[in-house]
């Protein structure tokens, strides 16, 4: 750094403008955009999923008990119908999809509405993390042999790949291959 | 007929047979005249005697009939029958005895000095008579009543002490089984009543001048002793008495209602004869007021008689001066004729020998007379001396029976006067009695008084301690009052402070809510946040700068979140505390009321007690006053002793002077015998 003058104000303005260079210089655009990789963090019993941002519509917080009608004849998961400003959602209990267990119906039940080709679905899960950001490459994949420890067997299936935080390990899910899953079709028994 | 020779003219010296015949014969006039005097004054002077001693002795009969009549009539002797016959008995005898005196009067033969007083005392004796007669006719009347009630005192007497311990169980079993205040009440008072009418009835049947006020109690006694044992047997709530329940008690009451019928018609009875032999008093009283009038009056008559008498002693002392110059002149008249006959014998025929022998043998015979033979008759012989000696004999029959019936006058007044001595004694002695018993009564009347006195002080203080009782229970009424108005007090304070405390609960619960309704708004802020983070993340490089804002909002929602929780912790403990409060406000609420019941009840406590201490002031003031009364009452029966005292003195102060004049009346007599004594009389009736 240069320091031309002492006064504590030019210094700053100084540093300032330097600052501005580097970052100028050092991220382009494209790249920190290309690298993050965003996506909402949730809980299935104990795995942490994500789901990248892109396929997440929105997140509500469902009122079950009053806006739900349940659908005569369809599989347990399939907890019934609401209405989403107009618009009929379906409502899935991921848990009960994927681990067959029920999700317990709290106050801190989220509905992530997940889009994929205009084809709207409601993911009932018990608890969201929030939105988190990684960096694109840092994923490892899941087809190796020590991530796949932490997940339950349905659930590998439908990630592919697996962000380390420490102590979570984030599941990369893939909505396209739980949308294409022949039981997520069948809906009906 | 007065003549006093004192003086005997004798011819000394022989007169002519002229002037010697006259002396002789004025001699023998002069005796005849004396004789004729004597004979005259003596018969006057019987008959004198006669009606005297028929008068005093009428008279002191009078005084003995009336002492009798009032020794019979006396109160304490009323209800004898045999009183009764005594005194119908003695008043007959005095009014026997009072229309002979009457008819007496009218006879001309009175002695003059007294005739007129004497009439006059008769006519006021006759007038008191007629009163007193009345009086002893009702007294008369009145044996019957008398004596029924008697008999209606005395049964009363032996039953009502029963009555009396029976009403005294009655108390003591009510004290056991039932003593409530109002009961035990009227059962003292029951025992009260008793003893007044027991004592009532026997004044009563003591016959005073306040038999009437004593009647008019003893009937309200009665019915309140019978209205009382019907309110204990059924109850009365008007006057507050509580009804008795158990059977024992009242099996025991409705005896003592059957056995007081009998007792309570019986007081009845005696009660309404009470008011008929109260006129009696007035009768007895009477008398007893008019017989001193009277016994003086007769006094007075007999005093009359007996100085009639000093009246009798003078023509006495004429008689025998008659007899004297009778004696004399017979003797000057004898000396005469002796010396008459003396010269008519020198000169004169032998008839006068005769005629001489004759006087002298007249002269003879008759000497004694003067010694005080009576018993001898002169000769009636031929000649001169035949009519002088029938005069003397004449003289000599009269002069027999005058004294004949001195003697007989003597034995009478003396055996009256015994009687009336034997009376006075008796009356003396029971005098006497009267006045021990008298002393008697007098001194436990005095006593009484002072019992009475005494009653009084401790019935004085008895009022007094009531009267503070009272207060007292006045007092702790009050603060028992004061009491509950403060416990009232406190529950309308606890009652304002529950409410705030609810209204608080209801406000904590609105917070409650409203913490609510914040807490879902930040939830839906906090997935805004996140739509926006993720919208924002999908929009590229544009909607990087939002992130950080969406990031923000984020942080502000967990925030709030968390501050809503918080509050919600504290919104709850504060309900805790709230709902706590409420809790311990009604347990002092229930407190307070359970409190105040306890006051009240002592409040009710005490307004009995109250109630029970106005009773017994009342009642202990009942007492006290009517032993005020008795008090009063003893002093003046303490004072009547006294004036019966005086009486009885009086009486045997009259006793005594009735034994004086009888004892002077026996004297009298003894004097008229010892005269009498010296004159002889023939055997022959009398």
């Amino acid at each position: 750094m240069q320091a031309s003058s002492t006064h504590p104000l030019l210094v700053l303005n100084e540093i300032d403008s330097a600052c501005k260079t580097i970052i100028a210089n050092a991220a382009s655009p494209e790249k920190p955009f290309a690298n993050k990789w965003s996506g909402v963090g949730f809980q299935i019993a104990k795995d942490a999923l994500l789901i990248e941002s892109q396929y997440v519509h929105e997140i509500c917080n469902c009122h079950f008990n009053q806006s739900l009608s349940s659908v005569p004849g369809a599989k347990p998961w399939l907890l019934g119908l609401t209405s989403l400003r107009g618009q009929p959602l379906s409502v899935i209990d991921l848990k009960q999809y994927l681990l067959n267990q029920a999700s317990s119906l709290t106050a801190n039940n989220r509905l992530i509405v997940i889009k994929h080709d205009n084809y709207l679905a409601g993911l009932l899960v018990e608890h969201i993390y929030g939105l988190k950001q990684f960096d694109r490459n840092r994923a490892t994949d899941s087809a190796r042999g020590n991530s796949s420890v932490f997940f339950s067997a349905k659930v590998r299936d439908l990630i592919d790949g697996v962000f380390d935080e420490g102590d979570i390990k984030w599941g990369k899910m893939v909505i396209s291959k739980l949308v294409s899953d022949q039981d997520f079709a069948n809906a009906a028994h | 007929m007065k003549k006093n020779h004192n003086q005997f003219d004798l011819p000394k010296t022989q007169k002519t047979s002229k002037r010697t015949n006259r002396v002789p014969l004025v001699l023998m006039i002069i005796l005849a005249l004396s004789a004729a005097g004597i004979i005259s004054s003596l018969s006057y002077k019987t008959s004198i005697d006669n009606h005297n001693h028929e008068y005093a002795h009428l008279s002191s009969k009078l005084h003995t009939y009336l002492l009798k009549i009032v020794q019979t009539s006396s109160n304490s002797e009323l209800g004898n029958s045999a009183t009764f016959n005594k005194l119908l008995a003695s008043k007959t005898g005095f009014s026997t005895t009072l229309n002979q005196l009457k008819k007496a009067k009218e006879s001309p033969l009175l002695v003059i000095t007294s005739d007129e007083k004497n009439l006059d005392e008769l006519t006021d004796i006759t007038t008191k008579w007629d009163e007193m007669r009345n009086d002893i006719q009702t007294i008369l009347d009145s044996q019957k009543l008398i004596s029924l009630t008697r008999e209606f005192v005395n049964a009363v007497n032996i039953e009502l002490p029963g009555i009396i311990s029976s009403s005294e169980q009655l108390l003591t079993q009510i004290l056991r089984k039932q003593p409530d205040s109002s009961l035990i009440i009227i059962a003292s008072q029951q025992l009260l009543l008793g003893q007044r009418i027991l004592s009532n009835v026997n004044l009563v049947g003591g016959y005073d001048k306040n038999t009437a006020t004593h009647i008019e109690i003893l009937q309200e006694d009665v019915k309140t002793f019978q209205n009382n044992l019907e309110n204990m047997l059924k109850g009365n709530s008007k006057i507050g008495i509580v009804k008795i329940k158990r059977r024992s008690l009242q099996k025991e009451v409705k005896d003592l209602i059957f056995a007081f019928e009998t007792i309570a018609e019986l007081i009845n009875r005696t009660s309404n004869n009470a008011t008929q032999i109260t006129q009696i008093l007035t009768a007895t009283d009477n008398i007893l007021g008019n017989a001193d009038d009277l016994l003086s009056r007769i006094n007075i008559l007999i005093d009359a008689y007996h100085s009639n008498s000093a009246e009798q002693k003078k023509i006495e002392s004429i008689l025998y001066s008659l007899l004297a110059v009778a004696a004399l002149a017979f003797v000057a008249l004898f000396i005469s004729l002796a010396r008459a006959n003396r010269s008519q014998y020198i000169n004169g025929p032998e008839n006068n020998k005769d005629t001489v022998n004759a006087i002298i043998k007249l002269q003879n015979e008759i000497a004694p007379i003067a010694k005080g033979d009576l018993t001898i008759n002169a000769t009636v012989g031929k000649g001169i001396t035949e009519s002088l000696s029938r005069t003397v004999n004449i003289s000599i029959n009269s002069l027999r029976q005058l004294v004949r019936n001195i003697d007989i006058m003597a034995h009478q007044v003396s055996e009256t006067a015994e009687e009336t001595q034997t009376m006075a004694i008796q009356l003396a002695k029971a005098s006497n009695t009267q006045a021990q018993q008298l002393g008697n009564v007098t001194d436990n009347i005095n006593n009484m008084l002072h019992s009475f006195k005494r009653v009084t002080k401790q019935a004085e203080e008895s009022k007094q301690l009531a009267n503070k009782a009272v207060e007292m229970a006045e007092q702790g009424g009050q603060s028992v009052r004061n009491t509950l108005h403060a416990m009232q007090t406190i529950t309308d304070d606890i009652h304002h402070t529950s409410s705030s405390v609810k209204r608080l609960g209801e406000s904590s619960q609105e917070i409650g809510n409203i913490v609510e309704l914040i807490n879902d708004i930040a939830d839906q802020t906090n997935i805004l946040a996140l739509n926006a983070a993720i919208k924002a993340s999908v929009a590229g490089k544009s909607g990087q700068d939002f992130t950080s804002v969406a990031d923000e909002v984020q942080q502000l929602a967990e925030r709030v979140t968390q501050a809503t929780k918080k509050i919600e912790s504290l919104v709850n403990s504060i309900q805790l505390d709230t709902s706590q409060a409420i809790t311990s406000m009604e347990q002092s609420y229930t407190d307070v009321i359970h409190g105040s019941k306890l006051a009240s009840t002592a409040g009710d406590a005490l307004l009995r007690i109250e109630t029970v201490s106005a009773h017994l002031a009342e009642f202990i003031h009942d007492v006290a006053n009517a032993t005020i009364d008795l008090t009063e009452t003893s002093q003046e029966i303490s004072r009547e002793m006294n004036s019966i005292k005086k009486v009885t003195g009086q009486n045997l102060a009259g006793t005594k002077q009735t034994a004086a004049l009888t004892g002077k009346l026996a004297e009298l007599a003894n004097v008229q015998q010892t005269t009498v004594k010296g004159f002889k009389l023939p055997e022959a009736v009398s």
